[in-house]
């Protein structure tokens, strides 16, 4: 039965344990001495992806197994580098704006430095009570169940007004830290992102660049989470955004009844669907049916601010262009759309090698947002690049070599395009800070070492805000008090007065 | 090549802590200072006290090097309860049984204090804040003396850092003082030998907790290592790496941990996945550290008990924990379990605990109607054991075995999600004294019943989580009748085997292919179940006490949310293909784990048959294996944190 016969009561000797243990060792360190540093390749298997990374067979060199660890890079704790953010933002409203806006990594970075691009912006958040407006923001799974984007809408919403989740998709069982959706039943989605076979096979997708298509009829409800204490968790105004109908689209929504066909959409692509709900409705229901495109819901206050959380998994915001041009036209008039956000280039981030590669991917960027423009002339646009992401390299968790090139590049690129860049990866802090920030306590980073937690989700996202609000607290300093402010730029030695235009 | 600086380096490495890299089985660091301990222990093996001397100051300085100063915690107890236990051994020669019972209540009191203190200082702290409204900090005294005495910055008072393995250390020094009163042992003689059994360096951080009994009479024995036991001790220690690396750490870093950061990131299938590869992962990490402890010790000649039976193989809750983390169940029902009157009756600890638990529940809920519920509770139990005489056995065991269950939870850490978790596995302990004894007519009608219950709650008070229970229960449902249907035609044969397959085999019982049948959907089930109580387990544990409950309710309650509802099953090839190789390894391990025992001892004896060069290129090779799925920074274990 056994393969060797011994005896079963052969004694051990020390010394020849000792001998066996050396010579592992030995053994081992013959092995690390030949064997390559760059490892063999043995991979791919399979049908070979260019995107996936040759699978290699590693051994450490014998110096890096006596190495003493480099003294790990002085990382600043986390906590630590966030709380230094916020005291910069907090002194720079007391006197040193400049200070700020030239040197602080969580600065804005605008087109031309023309640090007051965003004043008319601001003018229209202030003006949001007559004429509601809305904050559209882009994003890949960096802001997946409304990560980042809570945080600004609850500071603009409680700033200058407004309520409500924003947009959400309709017909798919959802969780996210605003709301939740149940659904009578999963309706088929199509997407303009994603694997190839999720798409339409038309351009027809709506301005969060998805739609399901409805057949029969499906109930969906909206239920507010209970944890969700800001502005966003009530609404009083649900509009239900549908194209392509056929036959006719019948929404009711507590005895309310709509109904569309495609007559009644005169020429336009979008049909929106207004109902009025309570004051200070937390949830609605309402059923849908007939053939229609379904674009989402718009879940809002009819004053003040609308911010609308649009993840879309795996994407690196090249899609833009796929999308009808009409639905965003529409869109973007229709709710009066003055602020869009793009953040993208994580998903690029593994597969960059080359600088060509990394340019090509500005360039599109950069044709991305002037089609955008092109369909939202009242817009501005804020790109936020990506976050650090690390990999491990040699044994160690670092950053990918080639991130701080591609988020130089979309920075170029983007203020290239007229819009304004927010460095997330410096303002977080830069080369390997992401592998500090995923191992903290409590963790502000997934093990992934690419996606936030909700709680460091929550910190990007109010340092975005708060720098944002810095820059609006400057715009209002110019114009409630000019003599102040002159006051202000003699001690600072400036010699020309910066005015942006108001409206 | 490297230079002269690389090497002072490295030796300067060796001899100093550093917080962030405590020394693990899993670093070469570990296995150059083994060769180099084992290189001293050869000359010194069987001279006894220099033996047992050498290897207790290896022990601390191991110790230094995982925990730092908290080494000083371990020299103190050392100190206190060889004093103590000398004076209880007097005492008892004596015949004076007070002064005896003083001591032991002494030696215990102390070592339950250090426990509490460094363990459950945060939820005390918390305690007082909730009860009187104030805002204490936790400072630690011991860290502020030994400032004082220092003179210097060496400790942060402002927080009580947990030391690694003061549960273990502590249960086992408990272990000592109890059996030299019971008299199963005499009192060490030498204080080195006591202080080696007490931090021997393999099992120090993370068990087996090793009782005085079995191990005290080894420290006074030559060394002895038969050939084959020196290749089963590197089996083990091979085995042991190979689940920590591959088992363990791969499939954490690359999937478990990525779904419990961000349960909402992911879908149901996923969430579920995630839990279930947790249940191998948690087993893996900790099965496989012991592993790693017993080959060591082995490989010196000293003997430590098992502490995993294949787990996963039981049948049943009840046998689950005589598989799992052996040493504590059997520490538990030995100086827990039958203390408090087993199966026979109840004690004042029985009460005292009963008033413990609603005390913390009063505390952690902050409510008292749900403390108060806890009460009447128990009270009731005990009214109906009074008026039924003849089940007062039943009852009265199964308090005490919720009890243990709970105080078990307790040990991990004062927080809810391990109350929970302990509790949840009293009541499946519980259930399943009551299912075995149920017929098979009163077993189908209360799996009807639940499932038709929860199935109304669905409709009525719609929540993820009964969607979830529902589809358990129906699976469970559906399964029963089965077996209901068939115990009809072969009455005999529809029963699983109390023990699991290994034992049944082992004791010549015939089997079959119906038997073996039940058998597997019994495993299956207790699998699950142990998995779904994991959720909790998992939730809190690596996080700081200030937020382990918010964090845990949090993560839980969102994976519920995940799993709750109905699936996109359209996407679950769509998954499996991009984590395939995790799926894979997590497939692999499950059939490993779940072959018969004797095929495992089959090619465990066949390793360690092996001629020694053979061996040696073996050892190579799995290293070499091994190395390929290391993860960027090692893991610490699971089991070091309690």
């Amino acid at each position: 039965m056994y393969i060797c016969r011994l005896q079963w009561k052969l004694r051990m000797k020390s010394y020849k344990i000792l001998l066996f243990i050396f010579s592992v060792i030995a053994l081992l360190a013959l092995l690390c001495s030949f064997f390559p540093e760059d490892g063999i390749v043995i991979g791919p298997f399979g049908e070979a992806d260019v995107s996936e990374s040759p699978l290699r067979l590693q051994f450490p060199s014998l110096e890096r197994v006596f190495e003493a660890d480099a003294p790990a890079e002085e990382m600043e704790d986390p906590e630590i580098l966030i709380q230094k953010r916020m005291e910069s933002i907090s002194n720079a409203r007391r006197n040193q704006f400049f200070d700020y806006f030239e040197n602080d990594p969580a600065r804005f970075y605008f087109p031309g430095d023309s640090i007051t691009l965003f004043d008319s912006l601001f003018y229209a958040f202030e003006n949001s009570g007559e004429e509601p407006l809305r904050v559209v923001h882009y994003g890949d799974s960096q802001i997946e169940i409304d990560r980042v984007t809570a945080a600004l809408r609850a500071a603009l919403q409680s700033r200058f007004g407004g309520r409500g989740p924003g947009a959400q998709m309709i017909g798919h069982q959802l969780y996210n830290y605003s709301i939740s959706q149940s659904t009578s039943r999963e309706l088929p989605r199509r997407m303009a992102y994603g694997p190839a076979t999720a798409r339409a096979g038309h351009n027809g997708y709506g301005p969060l660049a998805q739609m399901s298509r409805l057949d029969s009829s499906v109930i969906v409800s909206y239920n507010p989470r209970k944890d969700n204490d800001n502005p966003s968790a009530t609404f009083n105004r649900l509009t239900v955004m549908a194209g392509n109908i056929r036959g006719r689209l019948r929404v009711t929504v507590g005895g309310n009844t709509l109904v569309v066909t495609p007559d009644s959409l005169k020429g336009k692509r979008i049909a929106f669907m207004e109902f009025e709900l309570a004051d200070s409705a937390r949830a609605c229901s309402m059923t849908l049916s007939g053939s229609a495109d379904l674009y989402g819901a718009l879940l809002d206050g009819s004053e003040g601010i609308s911010v609308d959380n649009v993840p879309m998994r795996g994407c690196s915001g090249t899609i833009f262009t796929r999308v009808n041009a009409d639905h965003f036209r529409e869109y973007f008039e229709k709710t009066n759309t003055r602020l869009i956000i793009l953040q993208y280039g994580g998903n690029t981030v593994p597969y960059m090698n080359a600088s060509k590669q990394i340019s090509d991917y500005g360039k599109n960027i950069e044709k991305q947002i002037n089609y955008l423009r092109t369909l939202a002339p009242d817009a501005y646009f804020l790109f936020i690049g990506p976050s650090d992401m690390s990999t491990r390299i040699q044994g160690k968790m670092q950053t990918y070599p080639k991130l701080p090139m591609l988020v130089d590049t979309l920075r170029t690129y983007s203020n290239k395009a007229g819009a304004v860049f927010w460095d997330m990866y410096g303002a977080m802090g830069g080369h390997g800070s992401m592998a500090r920030w995923a191992t903290s306590q409590p963790p502000l980073a997934g093990s992934d070492h690419v996606h936030f937690t909700k709680l460091g989700a929550d910190k990007m996202g109010d340092m975005l805000t708060k720098s944002l609000l810095l820059y609006y607290d400057y715009y209002k300093l110019r114009r409630e008090d000019h003599a102040e402010l002159q006051r202000y730029m003699d001690s600072l030695d400036v010699k020309t007065l910066p005015v942006g235009k108001a409206e | 090549m490297m230079d002269l600086s690389g090497i002072s380096s490295f030796l300067a490495k060796i001899f100093s802590f550093d917080p962030n890299s405590p020394l693990l089985f899993t670093q070469f660091y570990f296995w150059a200072f083994f060769a180099l301990v084992f290189a001293v222990f050869a000359l010194v093996k069987n001279r006894k006290f220099l033996r047992n001397a050498f290897l207790f100051f290896v022990s601390l300085f191991f110790y230094y090097k995982t925990s730092g100063l908290s080494i000083l915690i371990l020299m103190f107890v050392t100190c206190s309860d060889f004093l103590i236990s000398h004076r209880i051994f007097a005492a008892g020669e004596k015949g004076k049984t007070g002064l005896k019972r003083f001591w032991l209540i002494l030696s215990v009191t102390i070592d339950l204090f250090l426990l509490f203190y460094f363990k459950y200082a945060y939820f005390l702290t918390d305690v007082v804040n909730t009860i009187f409204g104030s805002s204490f900090k936790v400072y630690d005294v011991f860290a502020a003396a030994g400032n004082m005495i220092g003179g210097g910055d060496y400790f942060r008072v402002d927080k009580i850092v947990l030391p690694v393995g003061i549960s273990f250390f502590i249960f086992q020094v408990i272990s000592y003082s109890v059996d030299v009163y019971r008299g199963d042992v005499k009192p060490v003689r030498n204080i080195l030998d006591f202080g080696f059994y007490v931090s021997f360096f393999p099992q120090l951080v993370a068990g087996p907790i090793v009782r005085a009994s079995e191990f005290i009479p080894q420290l006074y024995k030559k060394f002895f290592l038969g050939r084959k036991q020196f290749g089963i001790a590197v089996f083990w220690i091979l085995n042991g790496l190979a689940k920590k690396i591959i088992l363990s750490d791969y499939i954490a870093v690359n999937f478990i941990d990525r779904v419990f950061d961000n349960p909402l990131l992911f879908t149901g299938f996923e969430n579920l996945a995630a839990l279930f590869g947790y249940s191998l992962q948690v087993y893996a990490d900790f099965s496989g550290y012991t592993d790693i402890a017993i080959g060591v010790a082995m490989l010196m000649g000293f003997y430590l008990p098992q502490n995993f039976n294949s787990p996963y193989k039981a049948p049943n809750p009840q046998h689950f924990w005589r598989r799992w983390h052996m040493s504590l169940s059997r520490w538990l029902k030995a100086y827990l379990y039958i203390p408090l009157g087993g199966n026979r009756n109840s004690t004042f600890a029985t009460w005292f605990c009963i008033g413990l638990f609603a005390a913390i529940v009063l505390i952690l809920s902050g409510n008292w109607i749900v403390s108060l519920c806890l009460v009447l509770f128990a009270v009731g139990v005990v009214m109906f054991a009074r008026f039924r005489p003849d089940s007062r056995k039943k009852i009265i065991a199964n308090l005490n075995r919720f009890i243990t269950m709970l105080l078990g939870g307790m040990w991990h850490g004062a927080s809810w999600n391990f109350i929970i978790w302990g509790g949840l596995n009293g009541i499946g302990l519980i259930l399943y004294q009551f299912w075995k004894n149920m017929g098979w007519w009163a077993r189908m009608t209360l799996v009807g019943l639940v499932t038709g219950l929860l199935a109304l709650m669905m409709n009525v008070a719609p929540a993820p989580v009964w969607n979830m229970l529902f589809v358990w229960m129906a699976v469970l449902c559906l399964g029963t009748f089965v077996r209901f249907i068939f115990h009809f035609i072969r009455p005999d044969a529809a029963g699983a085997y109390a023990s699991g397959l290994d034992a049944a085999r082992a004791k010549g019982i015939p089997q079959t292919f119906v038997s073996r049948l039940g058998n597997v959907w019994a495993v299956v089930q207790t699998f699950t179940f142990i998995t779904f109580t994991r959720l909790f387990f998992r939730s809190g544990s690596n996080l700081d006490p200030a937020t382990a409950n918010e964090t845990a309710w949090h993560t839980a309650k969102n994976m519920f949310h995940q799993i709750g509802p109905s699936w996109t099953l359209s996407q679950i090839p769509a998954i499996c293909h991009e984590y395939r190789s995790v799926f894979l390894l997590v497939l692999l391990g499950m059939v490993i784990h779940w072959l018969p025992a004797r095929w495992k001892r089959w090619y465990r004896i066949n390793f360690s048959m092996l001629p020694m060069p053979v061996m040696a290129v073996i050892v190579v090779a799995v290293v070499f294996l091994v190395y390929q799925f290391i993860t960027a920074d090692l893991q610490a274990f699971i089991y070091f944190q309690f």
